[in-house]
């Protein structure tokens, strides 16, 4: 009877082994399958070969067959794990099932959205440590008697992007116009003139306002409007004797707004509005000059290219 | 004897105005090319589903007006403005702008200088009394703003045609006045700071048939074509309110 008990627990236990065993075999294959598919995910998400590698897996087992996993550059590694799934329950079957048809959906999901988004740099332009060289011209739109053509030239460096210091020049193409001269023949009035000559001056540009246009759906240009104030020497015909210094040019002042179209790259037009301003020392006493400007300039980025930090 | 606000009729303005358009044109042509990227949007449009700010919509402008450029007499012009939008690149409508006298420096100095040796003179000058003009708007270029990083605007640029009548009148009686036909064109900016009032800026030339004053016998002098320079600012309300998008 003790013999017997012996034997009877053995079979029992040896049955019980027998039952637990595939159940076993199946959960070490599940845990198998996912650490390979979460070192996959890390290989795509680095952009490596292994990317690719997930890709094809995902199709192959999307489609359920050994000869897409080869067509897809599939290894007998993968055969062997098609080999190990079929070993699994089939609850554990459905379960990888779900779970590789919803990495597969992520997949495709990011694939086309990559496909359809375009990333935007959040900056078009990068203005900050740039330097601008300008050149362009600007008439007098203030003066009723005098007509004044400038020649202008400047060079600006933008500190940051709203924010850039410089220098800038003009040189005056000065005349009376014909009211001038009605004056003189109408009226026997000879006005004593002050033709401006030339001016520098330092100036400081401040940039408040970002923005884009467009004209006709043609194409769409980027643009920035700015502020400007400067301080310098003006240069007049108006001769002064009593100062020998006032010789070299009278203290001037400046404020101006402009509008700068960015249209390459490495180029840019700017329109500006600017009201020169100067006492003037006439014969009949000293008297503030206010020389309003529209002008036209086209600047040169120096350098002409830069690089993103983050390219897209 | 310097003036330096006052300023003078300069025919050449509106092909000025034609050259600065003609360059900003030519940079939208250039453009494209700053932007032709390989991508998926490469031969899409530019602007899709764009509010449209404009189109379908009514304007009416309050507007006040500077001359630029009459020497003896500055005029400020208020006034109101029309426009019906038939696109958002374009509109009919007209203004009336009624024409207030200032006399400038130069026309007391004449008149204070010339006196000490005429004693008969009186200094005359012309000014603006009325104009009424119905224009043609195209809005060539539009586009939006952000302002110290957080505040929208949108703008557009528009050019007009204009054509109608305009009444010139005396600070006496012995030059011509009256009423006659006037054309001209302006180059101005919109700016909305809400989906229905927005700031508008105009510079506007428009022709006159004129003399500018007497001479130092009291005798008209100079009367010619004219071309008269009126800076003018408006705030413009919009209706309906509701703004339509783009396909």
């Amino acid at each position: 009877m003790h013999v017997l008990q012996r034997h009877s627990l053995f079979i029992v236990f040896a049955a019980a082994l027998v039952v637990a065993a595939p159940s076993a075999m199946a959960r070490a294959a599940v845990s198998s399958a996912d650490s390979s598919v979460s070192s996959a995910e890390v290989a795509n998400n680095t952009g490596t070969s292994g990317g690719e590698a997930t890709a094809a897996d995902g199709q192959a087992s999307q489609g359920g067959t050994a000869r897409d996993a080869t067509d897809n550059g599939g290894t007998s590694e993968r055969v062997a794990d098609e080999a190990d799934t079929s070993r699994l329950s089939p609850r554990a079957k459905r379960a990888l099932r779900r779970r590789k048809l919803t990495q597969n959906l992520a997949r495709k999901g990011e694939a086309e959205l990559r496909k359809s988004v375009r990333v935007f740099q959040q900056r078009y332009l990068v203005k900050g440590g740039r330097a601008e060289l300008l050149v362009g011209g600007s008439v007098a739109i203030g003066d009723p008697l005098i007509q004044t053509r400038n020649l202008d030239a400047g060079l600006l460096i933008h500190v940051n992007q709203r924010w850039a210091i410089g220098a800038s020049a003009f040189y005056s193409f000065a005349a009376q116009n014909d009211a001038f001269e009605n004056i003189q023949r109408d009226f026997g009035l000879f006005p004593e003139r002050s033709l401006l000559q030339a001016g520098g001056f330092l100036e400081v540009q401040f940039s408040p306002i970002f923005g884009k246009f467009s004209s006709f759906g043609m194409a769409v240009v980027q643009m920035d409007a700015y502020l400007i104030g400067a301080v310098g020497l003006m240069k007049t015909t108006v001769p002064i004797e009593a100062d020998a210094a006032l010789q070299v040019g009278r203290p001037a002042w400046q404020v101006g707004v402009g509008l700068r179209i960015h249209t390459l790259r490495a180029l840019t037009l700017s329109v500006e509005i600017r009201d020169m301003m100067m006492v003037e020392h006439f014969q009949a006493g000293e008297r503030l000059m206010q020389h309003w400007f529209g002008g036209l300039k086209i600047g040169l980025w120096i350098p002409p290219t830069f690089d993103y930090k983050h390219q897209r | 004897m310097m003036f330096s606000l006052a300023r003078q009729p300069r025919p050449a303005l509106i092909v000025r105005l034609a050259v600065v358009c003609g360059l900003i044109g030519a940079t939208l042509l250039t453009a494209g090319s700053a932007h032709a990227e390989d991508d998926v949007l490469a031969g899409s449009p530019v602007l899709r589903r764009n509010l449209q700010y404009r189109a379908g919509r009514h304007e009416v402008t309050a507007i006040v007006g500077f001359t630029v450029g009459d020497p003896y007499i500055r005029t400020i012009l208020p006034g109101a403005r029309y426009d019906l939008h038939l696109f958002d690149w374009l509109s009919v409508g007209g203004r009336l702008q009624f024409g207030v006298p200032v006399q400038s420096d130069t026309y007391a100095e004449i008149d204070k200088k010339v006196t000490t040796q005429n004693e008969t003179f009186v200094m005359e000058a012309t000014s603006l009394r009325f104009l009424g003009l119905g224009h043609v708007s195209v809005s060539p270029l539009v586009g939006k703003m952000l302002a110290f990083s957080r505040l929208p605007i949108q703008f557009d640029v528009h050019v007009d045609l204009l054509g109608g009548l305009a009444s010139v009148a005396s600070t006496g009686d012995a030059l011509t006045t009256g009423i006659g036909l006037s054309l001209g064109a302006a180059v101005g900016l919109r700016v909305f700071i809400s989906d229905i009032i927005a700031i508008t800026t105009d510079l506007q030339a428009i022709s006159t048939d004129r003399a500018l004053s007497v001479n130092r016998d009291s005798k008209e002098s100079g009367k010619k074509l004219r071309f008269n320079n009126i800076l003018s600012f408006g705030v413009a309300f919009f209706m309906p309110p509701k703004l339509q998008r783009a396909d």
